[in-house]
């Protein structure tokens, strides 16, 4: 036996193939057993486990148990004592005495120690973690109810900030964790379901015809089959996933079958939804008076002979949201025999959006399945389809016409929804100076729908090949299927210039994806714990998109449906992509003495994105954790479960850039003619149309993380805190070049970005016995710092927004709004903006009372761009999460507060709702306390309809903070006992009622501080600009077992 | 087409789009057998779009790589229109010196080289550096990448020779106006080259301009390439580039050799040369083209002639979109004898209002405007001249006297005064011929020769730094304005002393 693992262990470091034939073949050998001894292990409730390690106790021999839960081992002379073991089970130690052959049950262990967590290519206990890891499990998920799981993520785990870019059904979301770390290349976090590498990316999915918000790519997942997700973090957990890894990875786990008695579960929600926080803004009396005002200002002729008896108007927002209802429907059979373990499920949400003519269906069928051939062969899979279709409307800023919300906003209140005097039935346009389209009509006639299909399935096969070695291939895909058909019938304002308008694309992509993977599990003199794995992957994804658009449908009856029917179509566009990676991985744990934990970790990736002779990347991390708690002693101090001292350092990637980056491609540009006595000769040319980086490389984060992780009073208090230090180099950047390259910018390596920051995860049990209460708290906090850009000059981007060396990424720069100016003379005293000067060449644009004063920030006694300075950043100080759970007999309650503080939001949307020209409705707070002679105020400027030029300044006045607690959920549930349903042949039941966004604080004026309007946009963060609300949802649910 | 046929083609198509399924080299990636394999896996291979490794292998490609070049010339459609030829260029040589004033406003950085008071921040100057570089870059992979190209040798080697012209022609253009640049000759230098010893800039300008002498024709047909770069464009380049080195003989030569040639002619009617029918004729050795084509290409490729040049008055006729931008220095139009026909082309100084009376006017330059081709004016369709006959003849003037050869200077310089006085019917008693002029005298009349015939053709600063007069003429035309030493040579632009850390800035 000895030989036999030492020849194994001489193995190891071979490549994978010649390692297994020889291990096969070592497999064979052995010698005779003094004493045969053979069994079975089963849980609580008679399920064979597979996997248990059995173990000679006092000497370093054991064996493990194959698919249906049987070992048989050979006993050496004179011992008589066997430990079982199983990785979420309480170890068990049994005496033989003359059996020969015994049948062992091992209890669940239920400490948070002994929890089970999915690492890249493997699980763990907690306790064995070297790494830091984030785990959520499906009941907290569920807890809040969410088209896609990545917005259910939000506030669960330290380290990880989620923002829901839109409330419309389905939309994306933006995960980062810890911090933001690249520019240019992508910063989502890697996104593995059951091992598969899916496309996350919403770019993917989408050709552009969509309108508004682009749905998530992870939206196409059922929440509900998911069993776990685990957040990796630092550079020891994410090496594994090498380049991809940069950014954190996600790991969810899907719900399989587990031996015995098959269940089935049936699941439902019904539910709606409002709008959280709609706007006060000014009726139409309230308006006509302002309008008024304005016009006087301006020495011009008032608009409203008597404002009192417009009344109330259209409230264009009570026109624009509705109460929407939303529902889900789950089914789920699971269960398997010692050889079969199977999970079925299918399931239907149905969301309709606040907004009208807004929703979000998806179909979806899963089936996990696992098989024993025989004792050394496993095989099974994963299959999931999903049919999303969804409607959208236009929000967000809008080219020719602004979004739905934002016209919702701005639309004079004076005017009617319906006039049946112009063609289409609509009030055509805001008849006030700012060029707005009717929004009920926009969001009502213009179609937008979208459907995806997709599958993402695996198969694999494991090989037991000895007791210490495990072979596991597998081959996935992940297919999507989109089509996007948008139409704009010929009466809308935005399709004044096309005269009717649509638009179809489609989209297919494919990722397919063979991982190799072989583990070695072994455990030497007792204390010597060895786990190492070996793998190699290989990975494609190919996509191709087609688009066709076409203008001027004379008859708008047959939409998109009929293309040919528009008398201007335009070229048809497409385009394809396409990418492959190869890697080598491996990882080795070592552990001594269950005290000190060594954990070496690296991965070698190859990328088509990148250079020729760039192309591959190495990616080595290292951990060591220090159980202090195992130290004898530390044995006295029986308060104390467990205390772990963690330090990991590890370099990983980034490759989030689209492919053929580093090749130059050609194209034609430019074209001339040559002229003569005969008239003129045309010529085109063709020429590189970028400069190709021939060195363009991997991104690399250096990641340093010291943690904690601390146990209490028999683990009912339990602390996890990391601190942790990302540098990134290398930044994949788009950065000018000197044009002696013939070229102005391309992506380079250059550029550097620190985040450093703690997660902090505190979890309790407060009371136990007749009211179980626990709860669990998690505090992030990340300083994001860009530390170098290749330029000293600041890089301005949209939105006011703006990268400069030293400050973090979302960073505002604009003008500091200083008050009101309360007389002429005061205005016509201080400096102004340029063409504010009573010199003015426009009298009705000289500053006066009332107008908004600027900072001059150089003292030249002028306002201009050499007047801006930095307003702020997007970047919180912290957030966190609060989450409770109760229970008191069969009465269950949760609340989950959550939150975020000190970052800022700049509200564009108050760059109208604050302009008090009178060309579009106005904030009710703002335009009653607008200043007035009568009412002077220092927040708020007069109206004047003409001349002002602060219109579009970006300032302070309309950069706001977003700091908000919410209490993002509050569900109370009752489980009905089993004496009750147990004629109904019901095993269980459990009805609720929950409510989320039920109640924010924050100090915002705009309908949600979460909101981010450009999306998943690295460098434009905490912009506000007429999106899509976030709703406030009451639901009532019932969950039954059969 | 029976299905099972249609079914076939598709599935061959999808077969050769989905690369990665099919192929043995999958497999044996797979199974880590081979090296190559996986090289073959990681190898970006876009359909959709030709990489540059795929590009340059066809007589086509060939073409089209030159043609690139010539299309930095003129304008360009994204972004900021101007290509080299397009005003910047003419426009600097002509405010930074005594031929023009900057009349456009919000314009700083042609106000600041008019007064020479311009910096390295001047975004004129770095447009000018910008877009020679950029054309160059282009020039580079034509004479990279064609000489591998199999196709026939003859339009080759023409090809080649055509880019080696223009590379000559933007470096001599560079050297010149920036003094210390990098000398980038082939596709895969350096992102951040050194600065290029100035003789060896010389140098390779002379042999870039040789090479494209030795095989470039003649001429072309009407229709068939002509406004390429021929025998006689490389040739007149030369002499200019011995003429600014000094290199007398040199310069008298190639000058000669254009004039034997019997390629070339002068118009005789000053008149004759800016007309529209006048493109590619006899007295242009090398043009830049303007114009659309007919509406055949984007209408930025248009000249900007007439917007920038023709004063804004003229809208009383019918003309769009004069603006008037820059105007000549009045010295300068005072300077002509009245009776020199030049002065009436050259500039416009009455209108014609709508009532029947003259207005008089400063001084616009109008000599680019056909009105009768082009009667409204805007966009214009002409030619920007680069190198005309006129300026072969006075450069083998000035070259024969500074040889000591003041006969053959005297012949030459009144060949282009003898068609000054002539005013398309009769030869006026104005600008007689020179005779007995000293040495130092011709210079001076070769040097107000030169001014009076090209006039907004973008050769008056490179006059002034060549004869070394930029600070004694300038204050005459612009009191107050008084260049110093380092105007010789303008800044190296900012964005790129930041940006290549090996450039070294001038005496700015």
């Amino acid at each position: 036996m000895k030989k036999y693992l030492s020849n194994e262990m001489l193995a190891a470091p071979l490549m994978l193939i010649a390692l297994t034939l020889a291990s096969l073949q070592m497999s064979a050998q052995g010698d005779p057993p003094p004493r045969h001894i053979s069994g079975k292990i089963l849980s609580a409730s008679h399920i064979p486990l597979s996997g248990a390690t059995v173990t000679v106790k006092g000497t370093s021999e054991g064996t493990s148990t194959n698919n249906i839960g049987d070992f048989s081992l050979s006993l050496p002379p004179g011992k008589d004592t066997l430990v079982v073991s199983h990785i979420g089970y309480a170890s068990r130690t049994i005496s033989l005495g003359a059996r020969t052959s015994l049948s062992v049950i091992l209890e669940e262990d239920k400490g948070e120690l002994s929890q089970v967590m999915v690492i890249g290519y493997g699980t763990t206990r907690k306790s064995d973690l070297t790494g830091s890891v984030a785990s959520v499990k499906a009941d907290e998920l569920k807890a809040t109810p969410a088209t896609s799981f990545d917005q259910a993520l939000q506030g669960r785990a330290a380290g990880v900030q989620v923002t829901s870019l839109s409330g419309k059904p389905g939309a994306e979301t933006s995960i980062r964790i810890r911090g933001t770390s690249s520019i240019n290349a992508g910063n989502e976090p890697l996104y593995v379901i059951d091992g598969m590498l899916v496309s996350s990316d919403g770019a993917d999915l989408t050709t552009g015809v969509t309108r508004g918000p682009r749905l998530g790519a992870l939206s196409s997942i059922n929440p509900s089959d998911i069993e776990s997700i685990e957040i990796l973090k630092d550079a020891s957990a994410t090496a594994i996933y090498g380049s991809r890894g940069a950014n954190g990875v996600v790991l969810i786990t899907t719900k399989r079958g587990r031996s015995g008695q098959g269940t089935i579960n049936f699941e439902t929600y019904h539910g709606i939804q409002q709008v959280a926080h709609p706007l006060k803004l000014l009726n139409a009396a309230q308006f006509g008076n302002f309008v008024n005002d304005a016009k006087l200002n301006a020495n011009q002729t008032p608009v409203y002979v008597n404002p009192k008896n417009l009344g109330a108007g259209t409230d264009w927002q009570g026109e624009l949201y509705r109460t929407a209802p939303m529902a889900n429907y789950q089914l789920s059979f699971s269960g398997g025999d010692e050889k079969t373990k199977y999970a079925i499920s299918g399931s239907y949400f149905d969301q309709d959006g606040i907004i009208i003519n807004s929703n979000f269906r998806r179909y979806s069928f899963r089936v996990n399945l696992d098989r024993s051939i025989n004792k050394v062969l496993t095989v099974g899979t994963n299959v999931a389809y999903s049919r999303v279709s969804s409607q959208g409307v236009l929000t967000n800023a809008g080219t020719i016409i602004p979004g739905v919300v934002t016209g919702a906003l701005l639309f004079d209140p004076v005017l009617p929804v319906y006039d049946s005097t112009v063609a289409g039935g609509y009030t055509y346009e805001n008849d006030r100076g700012k060029i707005l389209g009717n929004p009920i009509a926009e969001a009502k006639e213009y179609i937008s729908n979208t459907t995806i299909s997709r599958i993402l399935g695996n198969v694999y096969a494991r090989l037991n090949l000895s007791r210490t070695l495990e072979l596991r291939t597998s081959f996935g895909i992940d297919g999507f299927n989109t089509g996007e058909y948008s139409f704009g019938p010929n009466f809308l304002k935005r399709t004044q210039a096309s005269n009717g308008e649509a638009s179809l694309g489609k989209a297919e992509g494919t990722t397919w994806l063979n991982e190799n993977t072989l583990t070695y599990n072994n455990t030497f003199n007792k204390v010597h714990k060895v786990n190492a794995l070996l793998g190699y992957t290989l990975q494609q994804f190919n996509s191709n998109q087609l688009l066709a658009l076409a203008f001027d449908f004379p008859d708008n009856r047959t939409g998109y449906h009929n293309i040919s029917a528009a008398l201007n179509p335009q070229k048809p566009t497409n385009s394809e992509s396409a990418w492959s990676m190869i890697s080598y991985l491996g990882r080795l744990n070592y552990t001594f003495n269950n005290k000190y934990l060594f954990t070496a970790t690296g991965r070698i990736d190859g990328s088509s994105k990148f250079a020729d002779g760039r192309k591959y990347g190495f990616f080595p991390s290292g951990a060591f954790a220090w159980r202090v708690s195992e130290e004898p002693f530390m044995h006295d101090l029986s308060s104390i479960s467990d205390l772990k001292f963690r330090v990991s350092y590890g370099l990983i990637g980034n490759q989030a850039i689209p492919p053929y980056q580093s090749l130059s491609l050609v194209g034609p540009y430019g074209e001339g003619v040559f002229n003569s006595s005969s008239g003129s000769e045309v010529y085109t040319g063709q020429e590189p149309l970028s400069y190709a980086n021939k060195q363009l490389k991997w991104e690399s984060t250096r990641q340093l993380d010291i943690g904690v992780d601390l146990s209490l009073l028999a683990e009912r208090i339990s602390l996890t805190a990391d601190y942790y230090n990302k540098k990134t180099s290398d930044l994949l950047l788009s950065t000018p070049i000197p044009t002696t390259s013939g070229f102005t910018s391309t992506l380079l390596n250059v550029g550097n970005i620190v985040n450093k920051g703690f997660d902090i995860g505190l979890h309790t049990v407060n009371t136990r016995g007749m009211i179980d209460w626990s709860s669990s708290l998690n505090f992030s906090v990340n300083r994001n710092t860009v530390t170098n850009l290749n330029t000293d000059h600041d890089i301005l981007l949209a939105g006011g927004s703006m990268l400069r060396k030293g400050q973090p990424i979302g960073t505002f720069y604009g003008y500091i709004f200083d008050g009101i100016f309360q007389s002429d003379a005061e205005a016509a005293a201080s400096p102004v903006l340029v063409g504010q000067e009573p010199t003015s060449s426009n009298p009705a644009s000289i500053a006066r009372a009332g107008d908004r004063k600027y900072r001059d920030m150089n003292k030249d006694h002028k306002i201009d761009a050499n007047d801006r300075t930095i307003i702020g950043n997007a970047q919180p100080k912290f957030t966190w999460g609060f989450n409770n759970t109760l229970s008191y007999k069969n009465i269950d309650l949760s609340f989950f507060f959550q939150g975020s503080q000190g970052n800022k939001i700049a509200n564009f949307n108050n760059m109208d709702l604050l302009n008090f020209t009178g060309q579009n409705n106005v904030l009710a707070e703002g335009g009653l306390n607008r200043w007035t002679p009568q009412h002077p105020g220092n927040k708020y400027p007069r109206a004047v309809s003409a001349g002002s030029l602060d219109a579009g300044v970006f300032s302070s006045a309309i950069v706001e903070d977003a700091s908000y607690l919410r209490l993002r959920n509050i569900t109370l549930g009752y489980s009905f006992t089993s004496a009750l349903l147990a004629r109904a042949k019901i095993r269980s039941l459990r009805l609720y009622a929950s409510a989320t966004n039920l109640w924010t604080v924050t100090g915002y004026s705009g309908y949600d501080p979460e909101a981010n309007t450009y999306g998943q946009s690295t460098t434009l963060i905490g912009i506000d600009q007429g999106g899509y609300p976030q709703s406030r949802t009451w639901l009532i649910g019932a969950n039954i077992g059969f | 087409m029976p299905a099972n046929k249609i079914y076939k083609s598709l599935s061959r198509r999808h077969a050769a789009g989905t690369r990665g399924f099919s192929g043995a080299w999958l497999l044996s990636c797979l199974l880590l057998l081979s090296i190559s394999s996986c090289k073959k896996f990681l190898k970006e291979d876009p359909k959709n779009v030709v990489a540059i490794t795929n590009y340059y292998t066809t007589e086509q490609d060939a073409i089209s790589a030159v043609n690139s070049i010539y299309a930095y010339l003129n304008s360009t459609s994204t972004g900021s229109t101007a290509g080299v030829y397009h005003s910047s260029f003419w426009i600097t040589a002509g405010l930074s010196s005594d031929e023009m004033q900057n009349q456009q406003l919000a314009a700083p950085d042609l106000d600041q080289l008019a007064t020479f008071t311009y910096g390295s921040q001047n975004g004129t100057l770095q447009e000018i550096w910008t877009m020679h570089y950029k054309a160059i870059t282009l020039a580079n992979i034509a004479i990279g990448r064609i000489p591998g190209i199999t196709m026939n040798t003859a339009l080759r080697s023409r090809l080649v020779g055509e880019a080696e012209f223009l590379r000559g022609l933007l470096y001599f253009n560079l050297i010149r106006m920036f003094g210390h640049i990098p000398l980038v000759l082939t596709e895969d230098a350096p992102l951040t080259p050194g600065v290029a010893a100035t003789d060896a800039v010389y140098d390779q300008i002379l042999k870039d301009l040789a090479a494209a002498e030795s095989v470039l024709p003649d001429s072309y047909d009407p229709g068939n390439g002509r406004g390429r770069a021929t025998k006689g464009a490389a040739m007149a380049i030369e002499a200019k580039v011995y003429l600014t080195l000094q290199q007398w003989q040199h310069a008298a030569d190639k000058a000669k050799a254009v004039i034997d040639s019997h390629q070339y002619d002068l118009w005789d009617n000053f008149a004759d040369v800016f007309k529209l029918s006048s493109r590619g004729g006899k007295e242009a050795i090398f043009s830049v083209g303007f114009g659309d084509g007919g509406g055949a290409i984007s209408f930025w490729e248009v000249g900007q002639f007439n917007v920038r040049l023709l004063p804004p008055d003229l809208s009383e006729e019918g003309v769009q979109n004069a603006q008037g931008w820059q105007v000549p220095t009045q010295q300068l139009y005072d300077s002509y004898d009245p009776d020199d026909n030049r002065r009436a082309v050259t500039f416009i100084t009455e209108i014609h209002m709508k009532d029947g009376s003259l207005k008089t006017i400063r001084p616009y330059i109008q000599k680019y405007w056909d009105s009768v081709a082009e009667p409204t004016g805007n966009g214009s369709a002409n030619d920007f001249p680069v190198i005309r006959y006129a300026d072969v003849l006075l450069i083998y003037a000035e070259a024969s006297n500074e040889l000591g050869n003041t006969a053959d200077a005297h012949t030459y310089i009144n060949r282009i005064r003898k068609r000054a006085r002539f005013d398309g019917t009769t030869y006026r008693n104005a600008v007689p011929d020179y005779s007995g002029l000293s040495q130092g005298d011709m210079r001076t009349a070769l040097l107000k020769e030169r001014r009076m015939e090209f006039v907004a053709e973008g050769h008056r600063w490179f006059d002034l730094v060549r004869t070394k007069t930029l600070e004694t003429l300038v204050p005459i035309a612009k009191p107050g304005v008084v260049p110093a030493a380092k105007n010789y040579l303008f800044p190296i632009p900012q964005n790129e002393l930041d940006l290549n850390k090996n450039l070294k800035q001038n005496d700015y």
